[in-house]
């Protein structure tokens, strides 16, 4: 009964007394021994011995491929370089001015025909077909590389489309004729004939774009353009190769004077700014920026980290950054040369005539090359990381020290209004426009790190980076500034 | 021997001070799976995994807070990650008996052994159990219970509530069958 009465009076149970009864449990139970498994140790033994069952680290996979995509993807554009200087130089044809110029006939020799800019190419005579009745003859395309001369001096390369096609046919009167286009620009047709000479079938396959490069960065087979009848001399020279990019940045965690190494892969975007101190390269100034546009830049690099316990860390290390941009242009009233030169052969096999058709186009043309600024890098910085929860924050700022700035491509003359120029050492039009050293850039970031495992971390670091002075040289009147921002993928192994 | 050197040489690899480190705090230990676990196979099943996890992670332990707290954190997240710490979000708690607010004297717990004590908190539903370990004996505030738990801090408060007030209507009528 007494206990009933003590229930019923203790209905108001103060905070102090649930305090009070969760603290003498808790101190019955904190320093109770229970009784161990005898065999727990052992047990625990074995466990020790055992290689770690460790859950697959699916981000750690995808941070890999994510990584290395970047990478083949960076890497396929840095291999694309030499031939991406790429002019895509399309001219869009107005028909209603194709105009018949000349038209020659029983021409002996196509060599004759070669204007100082119009360089000859391999031709292939058609094969006559007779004899052959009901039976299936597969097309043969051969590409034959042509070139021209610019009066800018730059080469003018195609690829022209030298096509020999042997048709079934049940006529053994019949007997075919290729043509064999000769020039820039021009489109190679395909022509069957009759015995009479009569035109019974005409195909034409139309170079409608061509490219213009540097004979150096071309890649073309020297062989076979040194086959031809060039009114120049080439020489073969190894294709342009950026040195591998080498890696370089990263962040340290607050252990107790840590060594850190960091891996990291930044894409970014540049924000470039012209400025005109003299006050004269205005129009200069906004005809660059219409026809240059950025696209994607990026950063890989490496870097060593010293981390204190305190959470400052002192880094360094090697990046290499490539800044890319496109340059677009249009000309108009251009104007295509086109010539058409047919060989007919009997049934024997010999030449017996070759006519040749020259047309002219006119038509806008159309220019688009890829550019870049790449340079080579020593960041060094001092960082403080501190933890929050399971991942860490971190922060860096520092300097960036430049080895080497290496710049290629097209812009417009900043003498000539509306002719092309370009930065690229070693080019007929090159104006001397970027330093070799751009000196010292400015660099900040602000970084999350996650931890894989008690080796690795992965970081998410965005960042920017300045460039203060004009990357341009004293005799080019337009300062060029730089900004770079983005976001850094960072893996970081701690020794 | 020195706490801190049976560490230093437990990092090391030494298995003689593994042992005895695991000597000299396991019966403790067990008494935490004890409190966590539903059955004894499953305390053993805790406290192997805890063990093995803090012999791994000797090396991150920093000489400034108590060794054992950091020993017993490892084994009651170990305990809360083999059981699945979202299970408790739906689990079924049944019908919330109302309970009147009792009062039980310090004599009245005083009467009880830890074993009895023990059965007692294992009596309790899972979810009861779990929040009323974390924060009445390990200490932890809701805050901690709910991101462990994976419940919100009302339901933890809640759940700290019922269960005390089981446990106190559990020892209480103990006591009158003891008188």
């Amino acid at each position: 009964m007494a206990t009933k009465t003590n229930i019923d009076d203790s209905t108001d149970c103060s905070m102090k007394e649930k305090i009070q009864f969760d603290k003498n449990i808790a101190d019955r139970l904190n320093n109770y021994e229970s009784a161990v498994n005898p065999q727990m140790w052992d047990r625990i033994n074995q466990g020790l011995d055992e290689s770690p069952k460790r859950a697959f680290p699916f981000w750690l996979f995808f941070g890999v491929i994510t990584f290395v995509s970047l990478a083949s993807v960076t890497t396929y554009y840095y291999l694309q370089s030499d031939e991406s200087i790429i002019t895509e130089s399309l001219i869009i044809e107005n028909t209603n001015a194709k105009i018949d110029v000349v038209k020659t006939a029983s021409s002996q020799n196509i060599a004759e025909k070669k204007n100082t800019n119009q360089l000859a190419t391999n031709q292939k005579e058609a094969k006559p077909i007779s004899g052959v009745t009901n039976t299936d003859i597969q097309a043969e395309e051969l590409f034959i590389d042509a070139k021209e001369i610019l009066p800018s001096g730059s080469i003018h390369v195609s690829n022209i489309k030298h096509k020999e096609i042997k048709k079934e046919t049940k006529d053994q009167n019949t007997y075919t004729r290729s043509t064999t286009a000769l020039q820039t620009n021009t489109t190679p047709t395909h022509r069957e004939f009759n015995t009479s000479g009569n035109l019974i079938q005409k195909q034409t396959s139309k170079a409608t774009s061509s490219l213009i490069m540097q004979v150096e960065d071309s890649g073309i087979s020297m062989t076979s353009l040194n086959t031809l009848d060039l009114p120049f001399k080439l020489q073969w020279k190894p294709p342009f190769k950026n040195p591998e990019p080498s890696g370089c940045y990263d962040f340290g965690k607050n252990n107790s004077f840590r060594y850190l190494l960091d891996l990291y892969i930044a894409p970014q975007y540049s924000f470039k700014s012209l400025e005109d101190p003299s006050g004269t390269m205005a129009s200069h100034i906004a005809s660059r920026d219409t026809t240059e546009k950025s696209l994607l830049a990026y950063t890989v690099g490496g870097r060593a980290s010293i981390a204190m316990s305190n959470g400052l860390a002192l880094r360094a290390g090697l990046s290499y950054t490539e800044i890319q941009e496109r340059f677009d242009l249009d000309i108009a009233n251009e104007m295509k040369t086109i010539i058409e030169i047919d060989v007919i052969t009997n049934g024997m096999g010999d030449t017996t005539r070759i006519d040749t058709t020259t047309f002219i186009q006119t038509g806008t043309r159309k220019i688009r090359r890829f550019n870049y600024l790449r340079s080579f890098d020593v960041p060094v910085m001092l960082g403080y990381s501190f933890d929050v929860g399971n991942i860490a924050l971190e922060f860096n700022a520092g300097a960036i020290f430049n080895i080497h700035f290496r710049s290629r491509g097209t812009f417009l003359s900043p003498f000539i209004p509306g002719q092309i120029a370009s930065y690229t050492k070693g080019d007929p039009e090159y104006i001397d426009v970027y330093k070799s050293n751009i000196g010292i850039s400015y660099y900040g970031s602000a970084a999350v790190s996650i931890p894989i495992n008690p080796k690795f971390d992965f970081l998410i670091e965005p960042h920017v980076r300045y460039t203060p002075k004009s990357i341009t040289t004293a005799t080019y009147a337009v300062d060029q500034k730089h900004l770079l921002t983005g976001a850094a993928f960072v893996l970081r192994y701690k020794l | 021997m020195d706490i801190h050197k049976i560490i230093e040489n437990c990092i090391k690899g030494d298995r003689e001070s593994q042992k005895l480190l695991f000597e000299t705090y396991a019966p403790r230990m067990m008494t935490v799976c004890r409190r966590y676990a539903r059955y004894d196979l499953e305390a053993d099943d805790f406290m192997q995994e805890g063990f093995i996890k803090i012999f791994k992670n000797l090396h991150q332990f920093k000489k400034e807070g108590s060794f054992e707290g950091w020993i017993r954190r490892i084994m009651v997240n170990t305990a809360l990650q083999k059981m699945k710490k979202k299970s408790f979000k739906n689990e079924d708690l049944g019908i919330d008996p109302i309970y009147h607010q009792v009062a039980v004297s310090p004599m009245a717990l005083s009467n009880l052994s830890e074993e009895e004590i023990l059965k007692i908190i294992d009596l309790l539903p899972d979810g009861y159990k779990m929040v009323f370990n974390l924060s009445a004996i390990e200490g932890y505030n809701h805050k901690e219970i709910s991101d462990l738990l994976g419940i919100t801090e009302s339901t933890s408060r809640s759940q700290l509530a019922k269960a005390r007030k089981w446990l106190q209507k559990r020892i209480l009528t103990i006591q009158r069958i003891a008188v």
